[in-house]
């Protein structure tokens, strides 16, 4: 079976301090973002991730690391 | 009837809170209620928020570019521990720690922080400030004050509720170097066993005063929508009327500067012949004045103030204090100052 091509990427991040920032971060420069729990399939970490639009993958990530956000792994779903 | 409270404790915690605060944590407690950063459902997400929004409104106000470097404790106490331990394992052994308030507690005077920051910076020391009494009660910048480390208390000039505190790590401590007060769980890094080794969670944990923090937050706001400086110049406004109404008093000597613009608005005095707990008793019970006496948990420097032991009464003025408080206590004072004289005490 065939996966499904990736729509989203989801910037993990150490803690839901980490995450809100981010989310923060992302508001301002006017990316929609989500935050969702970590997929189990990713991590067994019990916190949250900031996911947003692939094709706003790159922008999102220039933005996060522009602010000083701690990333920890990126994954396309 | 018992007559109206003046309240004049604000050194002790501001009260009344203005409404905004109490309305903040009733929200939080009906509306959102969840432990923050524990869960990944919408109201443990809310309540992050809620912490975070706390951590850029402390941040905002003190000048500090990054929320994470906010590091929120119980109290000012809990700050205070927390950053000797860490500093100790920071400096070599041959140096010391410069720890200072940045005003006095007793009678609100201010010191030269900037001055012995430069002294610390000189000799490679670190420089922690307490602002207890005086963050939210003076325009406050971290990168203009010099200092390493500041602590801060949200239930004072914040206007924030009890429980709320914290301590700012400048940017020049490594936190790899500093030791947690206190270890266990932050709701970060469930894969170890260890505790988290970044800003703030490493020195946060347990489940946070969500309730108080967004009573804190809304206080933040509130100062900032009335703004800062306006409610300090009316706070020094009033000291400055206190300051002369009591020094008119016979038999009352007014302890410190005597100059609201080198003081915080926190006025001590005694009276010749009256004990400074009597005066506080007849105070709160023939005038409904709420002051607070005695050594003001510090001995040292009542020593300095020649007030040892029997201390002095304390008035401190808040953002909510009026001309009127100030009218009452001084009226009042007049009056056990008057009645002292006839009894042949004072003067």
């Amino acid at each position: 079976m065939s996966r499904s091509a990736p729509s989203y990427r989801l910037y993990m991040v150490p803690s839901a301090s980490h995450a809100i920032k981010g989310e923060s971060v992302l508001i301002r420069v006017g990316i929609p973002c989500a935050l969702i729990p970590v997929p189990r399939t990713i991590s067994t970490q019990c916190g949250v991730s900031l996911r947003v639009e692939l094709d706003l993958g790159d922008r999102a990530g220039e933005a996060l690391a522009g602010a000083d956000v701690q990333i920890s792994g990126t994954h396309d779903l | 009837m018992p007559p109206r409270v003046t309240y004049l404790d604000n050194a002790a915690t501001s009260w009344p809170k203005p409404p905004p605060v109490a309305a903040a944590m009733k929200r939080f407690l009906d509306e959102v209620g969840a432990n923050p950063g524990r869960s990944g459902h919408r109201l443990s997400i809310e309540a992050a928020r809620v912490v975070y929004r706390a951590r850029e409104a402390v941040a905002g106000l003190l000048g500090v570019a990054d929320p994470m470097r906010v590091i929120f404790c119980a109290n000012a106490t809990h700050a205070l521990n927390l950053a000797p331990t860490a500093v100790k394992q920071a400096v070599r052994p041959e140096t010391t720690l410069i720890v200072m308030p940045q005003a006095s507690n007793v009678v609100g005077t201010l010191m030269p922080v900037r001055e012995i920051a430069e002294i610390a910076r000189a000799h490679e020391l670190l420089h922690l400030v307490d602002g207890a009494q005086s963050v939210g009660a003076l325009p406050i910048d971290m990168n203009e004050l010099g200092a390493d480390l500041l602590v801060f208390i949200g239930h004072k000039a914040l206007c924030g509720p009890t429980g709320t505190g914290g301590l700012i790590i400048g940017e020049r401590v490594d936190i790899a170097l500093l030791d947690p007060l206190m270890r266990g769980g932050t709701g970060s890094n469930s894969e170890s066993e260890l505790q988290p080794d970044f800003l703030p969670d490493k020195f946060e944990s347990g489940t946070m005063n969500v309730v108080g923090l967004a009573g804190l937050d809304a206080g933040l706001h509130w100062l900032a929508e009335q703004g800062p400086e306006a409610l300090r110049s009316r706070e020094r406004t009033l000291a400055a009327c206190l300051i002369e109404g009591l020094g008119e008093i016979l038999g009352v000597e007014v302890r410190g500067t005597r100059d609201a613009s080198r003081q915080l608005p926190v006025v001590s005095f005694t009276l010749t012949g009256l004990d400074p707990a009597e005066i506080g008793l007849r105070l709160d019970e023939e005038f409904g004045v709420a002051a607070r006496v005695g050594l003001h948990c510090s001995p040292i420097a009542h020593l300095t103030l020649g007030t040892f032991p029997t201390g002095a009464v304390q008035l401190s003025l808040g953002a909510l204090s009026t001309r009127d408080d100030v009218d009452v206590a001084v009226r009042a004072v007049g009056r056990l100052a008057e009645e002292t004289r006839r009894r042949g005490g004072a003067g």
